[in-house]
């Protein structure tokens, strides 16, 4: 993997996309790509093949359970790690999300200085690391 | 603070001053969903209602007004409670009526207090 983290953000919410994607661009320097729904996460994650898909859990349609599910049973999709972002952070709940095959979960409302911040420890701290654009740095 | 920091501060300040320009507004907004949903007092009628709510929730934090937020989570939770026992069940759902009312109240109070960190003064949360 070279270059920027590439994070797929995917929130029904226009102010959360917003403020979401100044934190991870400007503040985590990394690439995002928004979707707001999500059978157009699922054709973003296939086509745009993210380092990670930061997913909102409570969303209208397809929510984000079913979205990660769809990601899971398209082999196109099935590696991406995908981090669930909740306004529901009780332990049994992000155990909950842990279980079916979260990477993490990051509360809502998050803080958009540490958003990226919080993001790569997440992934740092995962049992089996998904490779990230630091893995190429000498 | 690095060149990035600040200008990634600034915007934050900016995205935030135009958030709290329209904080009074949607909690105004979120107040006549709420209005729709006693009168209709179905789950079809309170939804509207309970999306509003659990965005505010998740969004007022973020742009920092955390009283707000908190404020439209604890309506969101009456909402869904609600919803939960039988939307318009007599007497059963009073209370969480009153709470959704007194939250709403909170709201109104953060909103028409918020104001906007100026940048720099600090992470996230202000």
């Amino acid at each position: 993997v070279t270059g920027r983290w590439k994070v797929l953000l995917v929130d029904d919410d226009d102010d959360i996309r917003t403020i979401g994607e100044l934190a991870l661009v400007e503040v985590g320097g990394m690439e995002v790509v928004l979707a707001s729904s999500g059978p157009q996460a699922l054709e973003l994650a296939a086509r745009e093949q993210p380092h990670v898909v930061l997913l909102d859990v409570m969303m209208p349609g397809m929510d984000g359970l079913t979205t990660f599910r769809r990601l899971r049973d398209d082999p196109a999709t099935a590696a991406i790690p995908v981090v669930f972002v909740t306004a529901k952070v009780q332990r049994h709940e992000v155990q909950r999300y842990l279980d079916l095959g979260g990477l993490g979960v990051i509360g809502k409302p998050f803080d958009p200085m540490s958003l990226p911040d919080e993001l790569r420890a997440i992934l740092a701290r995962a049992p089996q690391r998904p490779a990230t654009p630091e893995d190429d740095e000498p | 603070m690095t060149t990035d920091q600040r200008s990634a501060s600034e915007q934050l300040h900016a995205l935030r001053e135009r958030f709290a320009a329209g904080l009074r507004a949607r909690v105004s907004e979120l107040e006549a969903l709420v209005r729709a949903a006693r009168e209709g007092a179905t789950s079809a009628a309170i939804a509207p209602a309970l999306v509003a709510a659990h965005r505010l929730a998740g969004t007022a934090g973020s742009y920092g007004h955390p009283a707000v937020g908190e404020a439209a989570a604890a309506l969101e939770a009456a909402l869904q409670r609600i919803v939960e026992h039988g939307a318009g069940a007599a007497g059963a759902d009073a209370a969480a009526w009153e709470e959704a009312a007194a939250a709403l109240g909170r709201a109104h109070a953060a909103a028409a207090s918020a104001t906007t960190p100026s940048p720099g003064s600090g992470p996230g949360l202000g």
